[in-house]
This record gives C-alpha cells, sequence and structure tokens, in this order.
C-alpha cells in the first residue's frame, strides 16, 4: 500500500470529523421525533436537540402503535413494501434472463437489440415524465377510457400505475450480461449433459452464481422503489394509494406551498420511517452494493 | 473475458460434427432467445421506448391540457424556449449548480478515498457512513436540511446566533439557497463518489508502488506519475456520469428552493416537471426535455464507447 500512513492520528481525525458532519442530519432528525411540533416551535433549537420532556407520539404513530393522527399509516407501509417488492422481483428476474439470453444465445438482430437498448438508457429520464404522464391518463380502455383514450381517467389515480412503469432496467441487464462473459461455460455443459433442460440451467446453476450482481440490482431498484415518492405523487391523489415516500411528499412545501408553517417535528419523523429501512438494509448488503458500483466502473 | 472466448471456441468443436445438426440447433436457440426476450422487449416497447419517442416528439406540438387535441407547432416551442431568459436560466442555473456539486462531489471524494485507500481499523465501517446518505430517501433528507435553515426554529440560524453574527434570511436570498442545494446534493453524493474512486485507487497493482519507493519516489511523485495516470478510465466515468447527473439536478431544487427566491435557482428539469405537471403545457415540457436530452447525449455518446471498450 501507499506510504500514507506517517500521521494515522490525522487521518483518523478528519475521517471522523467528515463521518460526524454526513451522521449529524440524521442524528437531529432523531432528536426532532421526539419533540411535539409545539415543543419544536418554542424552545430554541440546540446542537444537540434532545428536550425534556420526550414525546413518543410520532415514533408510536410510525411504528402503527397509535395512527390517529395519520389512520392511513399502515397503508402507506403496505404500499410501500409491496410496491417495493414488486419491482424488485420483476427486475432482478427481467435483467437475469435478458442478460442470460444477451450473453449466451445466439440469435439473429441481437447486437442490434442490445444496442438500441443501451441507447435508451442515455435518455435522460426527464423525457419521460410528460409523455408518461399523457400516457397513463389516455390509456385506451382502461379507466373508463374509450378506444382513443378519452372520457376517463385511465391508469390515472388506480393501484395498477404503481406497478407499471419502469420495469426494465436496462443497466441490470447490461451488468448480468457482463458478469456472465466472466463465467465459464464449463459449467452450464455439464448440467446439460446431465440432461437439465434450458431453464434448470438458467435457475439452478447459473442464478444461485449470478447472486452477488443479481443482489446489487434487487438492493438498488429496492432503494430506488422504497424511495420513490414521484410516480404515486403525480399519478394518484387517493390517500389509500400513497405509498410512504409520498405520503412525506404530500407533508412538504410541494404540496402545500412555500408560506405555510410546516410540522417539522411530523414530517422529519415519518422521513425516518422511510429512512431507516434503507440504512439497515445498507448495513446489511453493504458489500454487495460497493462491489456491485465498482463492478459497474473499473471493468475498463 | 479472453478466457471465455477460448471456452467459446472449445464448445464449437463437437456441434461442427453434422451440418443439419448444427443448423436445426441454431434455428431452435434463436427461437428460444426470442421466445424468452419478446416479453420483455414487448413491454419495454410499450412502456419505456414508446415515451422516448412521444416524448422527443411532444415538443413540436401545441399541446395544453390532457384532454385537448395536439396541433403541429413546428419549431415554436424551441424558438421561445431559447428566446424566454426564463428558460435559458434554467439551462445556466442546471449547469452551474451541477458542475459545483459534482466539483465538491468528485474532489471530497477523491480525498476520502486517498485516505482509505490503506489498511486501518473501522475502515469498512468510515466508508459504509459515507455512503449512508446516498441510501436515503430525497424526500425525507432534503426536509431535514430544510428544517436546519427554517427562520426562527432552525439550527443554522441558531449557531449564527451563538457565534455572535445575524441571522440570515435563508430563503430569500439565491446565493444561500444555492448554497444549500449544493450542501444537500455533497452531503448525499460525495460517498458514491468515493467509493468509485475507492474501487480504481484499490485496482492499481501495489507492485508499482513499491517500485517507484525503491526509486525513492515522493508521495507527491507517486500521486502525478502514478495514481492519477491509472485512473484514466475512472475519472472518464466519474466525470461523464458526473456531469449527466448533473446537468439533471431536481430533486434538492424542488424540496428545498422550489427554484426560489423568485424562479433565482429554477433548473431545467424542474421546469420540465412544472410545465406539465403545473401548467399541463406538454408542448413546452416535451421542447424542454428534447433540449436536455440533445445536450446530454452528446455526452452519453462518449459513456458508451466507454461501454465498449468496458466489455472488450
Amino acid at each position: 500500500m501507499q506510504a500514507t500512513g506517517k500521521f494515522p492520528w490525522a487521518r483518523y481525525a478528519i475521517l471522523g470529523v467528515t463521518c460526524l458532519l454526513f451522521v449529524y442530519p440524521l442524528f437531529y432528525a432523531i432528536g426532532v421525533g421526539f419533540m411535539t411540533s409545539n415543543q419544536f416551535a418554542t424552545t430554541p433549537p440546540s446542537l444537540i436537540p434532545f428536550q425534556r420532556p420526550f414525546s413518543f407520539h410520532n415514533y408510536q404513530e410510525l411504528l402503527l402503535i397509535n395512527t390517529q393522527g395519520e389512520p392511513n399509516m399502515p397503508l402507506y407501509y403496505i404500499n410501500g413494501v409491496a410496491r417495493t417488492a414488486w419491482y424488485i422481483v420483476w427486475t432482478v428476474l427481467i435483467s437475469f434472463v435478458g442478460g442470460y439470453v444477451f450473453a449466451r444465445l445466439r440469435f439473429r438482430g441481437k447486437n442490434i437489440v442490445f444496442l438500441a437498448l443501451l441507447l435508451t438508457t442515455m435518455v435522460p429520464p426527464v423525457v419521460t415524465m410528460a409523455p408518461t404522464y399523457l400516457m397513463m391518463a389516455r390509456f385506451p380502455l382502461v379507466g373508463g377510457n374509450n378506444i382513443l383514450g378519452r372520457g376517463g381517467s385511465g391508469f390515472l389515480d388506480s393501484y395498477a400505475v404503481l406497478l407499471l412503469l419502469n420495469l426494465v432496467n436496462v443497466i441490470g441487464i447490461f451488468l448480468v450480461r457482463l458478469s456472465m462473459n466472466t463465467f465459464p461455460r464449463a459449467i452450464e455443459e455439464s448440467g446439460t449433459m446431465d440432461g437439465a433442460g434450458i431453464f434448470r440451467v438458467m435457475f439452478q446453476l447459473v442464478f444461485p452464481i449470478q447472486k452477488p450482481i443479481l443482489a446489487y440490482v434487487a438492493i438498488t431498484t429496492g432503494v430506488l422503489i422504497w424511495n420513490d415518492w414521484y410516480v404515486p405523487f403525480v399519478f394518484t391523489d387517493r390517500a389509500q394509494l400513497q405509498t410512504l415516500a409520498s405520503a412525506v411528499s404530500r407533508l412538504t412545501s410541494v404540496a402545500y406551498g412555500q408560506y405555510g408553517i410546516p410540522d417539522w417535528p411530523g414530517i422529519i419523523s415519518m422521513g425516518l420511517g422511510l429512512t431507516i429501512p434503507s440504512v439497515v438494509l445498507f448495513a446489511f448488503f453493504q458489500k454487495y452494493i460497493v462491489a456491485g458500483l465498482a463492478s459497474a466502473a473499473v471493468k475498463g | 473475458m479472453k478466457r471465455s472466448r477460448s471456452v467459446d471456441k472449445r464448445a464449437a468443436v463437437p456441434e461442427a460434427g453434422s451440418q443439419g445438426r448444427v443448423l436445426s440447433r441454431k434455428k431452435k436457440e434463436s427461437r428460444l432467445a426470442w421466445m424468452l426476450l419478446g416479453p420483455i422487449l414487448l413491454y419495454f416497447l410499450l412502456f419505456q421506448a414508446f415515451p422516448i419517442v412521444f416524448g422527443l416528439g411532444i415538443g413540436f406540438t401545441n399541446w395544453i391540457g390532457v384532454t385537448s387535441r395536439p396541433t403541429f407547432a413546428g419549431l415554436s416551442n424551441f424558438t421561445r424556449f431559447f428566446s424566454d431568459p426564463f428558460y435559458l436560466r434554467t439551462l445556466w442555473n442546471a449547469l452551474y449548480m451541477g458542475l459545483l456539486v459534482m466539483f465538491v462531489n468528485v474532489t471530497v471524494g477523491f480525498a476520502g478515498a486517498v485516505l482509505l485507500n490503506a489498511p486501518m481499523k473501522g475502515r469498512t465501517l468510515i466508508r459504509s457512513i459515507w455512503y449512508l446518505p446516498a441510501v436515503t430517501a430525497p424526500v425525507a433528507t432534503t426536509q431535514i436540511f430544510l428544517m436546519f435553515i427554517d427562520p426562527s426554529s432552525g439550527i443554522a440560524n441558531r449557531v449564527l446566533e451563538l457565534i455572535g453574527m445575524e441571522p440570515i434570511a435563508w430563503s430569500y436570498s439565491t446565493f444561500w439557497m444555492v448554497t444549500w442545494i449544493v450542501i444537500y446534493s455533497s452531503w448525499r453524493g460525495i460517498g458514491t463518489s468515493m467509493i468509485l474512486w475507492l474501487a480504481g485507487l484499490q485496482s492499481i497493482d501495489p507492485a508499482i508502488y513499491e517500485a517507484a519507493d525503491i526509486d525513492g519516489a515522493r508521495g507527491w511523485q507517486k500521486l502525478v506519475y502514478i495514481t492519477l495516470p491509472s485512473l484514466r478510465n475512472i475519472t472518464t466515468f466519474v466525470l461523464i456520469t458526473g456531469f449527466i447527473g448533473a446537468l439533471q439536478i431536481f430533486e434538492p431544487v424542488l424540496f428545498i428552493s422550489q427554484a426560489g427566491p423568485f424562479g433565482s435557482t429554477d433548473v431545467i428539469v424542474h421546469r420540465v416537471f412544472r410545465d406539465f405537471y403545473g401548467d399541463f403545457n406538454f408542448g413546452m415540457a416535451g421542447a424542454g426535455a428534447t433540449v436536455i436530452t440533445l445536450i446530454i447525449l452528446v455526452f452519453s455518446l462518449v459513456t458508451l464507447r466507454w461501454y465498449q471498450v468496458a466489455e472488450k
């Protein structure tokens, strides 16, 4: 390793201070969660925001012990978890099958299809914002729409819209293909010789060995969808269709305008309900995330 | 990759037995591929590719309101985009705020990677903490920063008060809103950049440094003559993806400044969002989206080349 070990204490000091800076906002948020909004507004702020008397109301709401203030709270969790699980399953499956097909099977047009898929990843997501909205609103023969997409509301304000968009992750397909390229064919061939069909080879032999890259795809998708406020916020209106993320977004000034007085402890503690699962998930799977990020960048 | 290709050749040998069998097998393989890929591509075409084509097309229409009938508008949306100072300003804002964020992420991330690129206790933990903000939800963590700059009950003004300075009306100052957007985006983005740099640093063969040590190279010489040249690939990756991401800065602006004060921190993606979601002006939203796409496409083609290099 490099001879940079001359000042180990300086290094620890710098890294320690930066770690504090990274954690401090979350630490502060936890403290604010123990306040009532009145308490937050009337006591002068302190760098260590834990002030007696502690109020457990926000966290009780978050843990579904007392949801009087937000009766739809259980639904927010259910919708958020259902949506996240749905997207993880489909994204992993599609990335695996797609990556495998592109890596192993020979067929006409393979390279051009793959290139076309990769090209779509160069288009910034902002392009599809407005058209997706139009498409969901005017999807023919859905939600009261006629064949021309008029008369009803299409997929807007329906559960389907939470599960319908962006199930194919091209980068996931790309990463699986890349990882298959360094995977010896001999294993699959021995499987075929033992009489296993293609699906058994794929799912019983290859899938377990591709777990690290698929885990990376699963975690990044999971965090992305769990954190996604945009789709429920834009495409649905009913409170019962909101996820935890969009429920938070509906408490922010984006929904209520800039000049209201926000209920900080309420927003912040609900945001913690959103943040803590991601953080816990990350803590468990961080080695896959680090390896996946690195493999996306270092190969070359 | 070379290894798998040689395996490939060996595998092809038994197939060469009879011409007929090879052909039918090829056919079978192709049918299987399309059977597996078909449903995926069909879904992709309808729900992901069509909106892209659609999105690049609606910029050429007058389309206000979801149910109204669009009319062809030629380039009028684009001429409006480039003659309206508010639209041009959103491009400029995205560029300079994005580049500021990128600069902080890249430099601080690099410094962190260099500090962490040595065996030390707690390295994994420190790396995790640096990356931690990246997995948090922007909608939630922007609110924490927004709470910090609350004029009366925020900690930022309290700190100013403690060191004897006047409180600041943060949300009425363009300078401070830009600063807080950069602070938030860096808080969330430095970790990713650090992990990428660290992966690059660790892919450098330590023997090169040892050889340099024997030749009596100094620390900075090793940095300039070994570390930086070895990181060329990762530098390209970090800069290109960083630039593309920077131009699309959206959530921090939406949740922290809401383009304020008076639209002075508006950025292009936020403007597109407002055009279609606030005003239902799909034509202008399409024009804005197309402009940013053209800019990004130029840079992305470089990335595509990079991916191709990566695959070889």
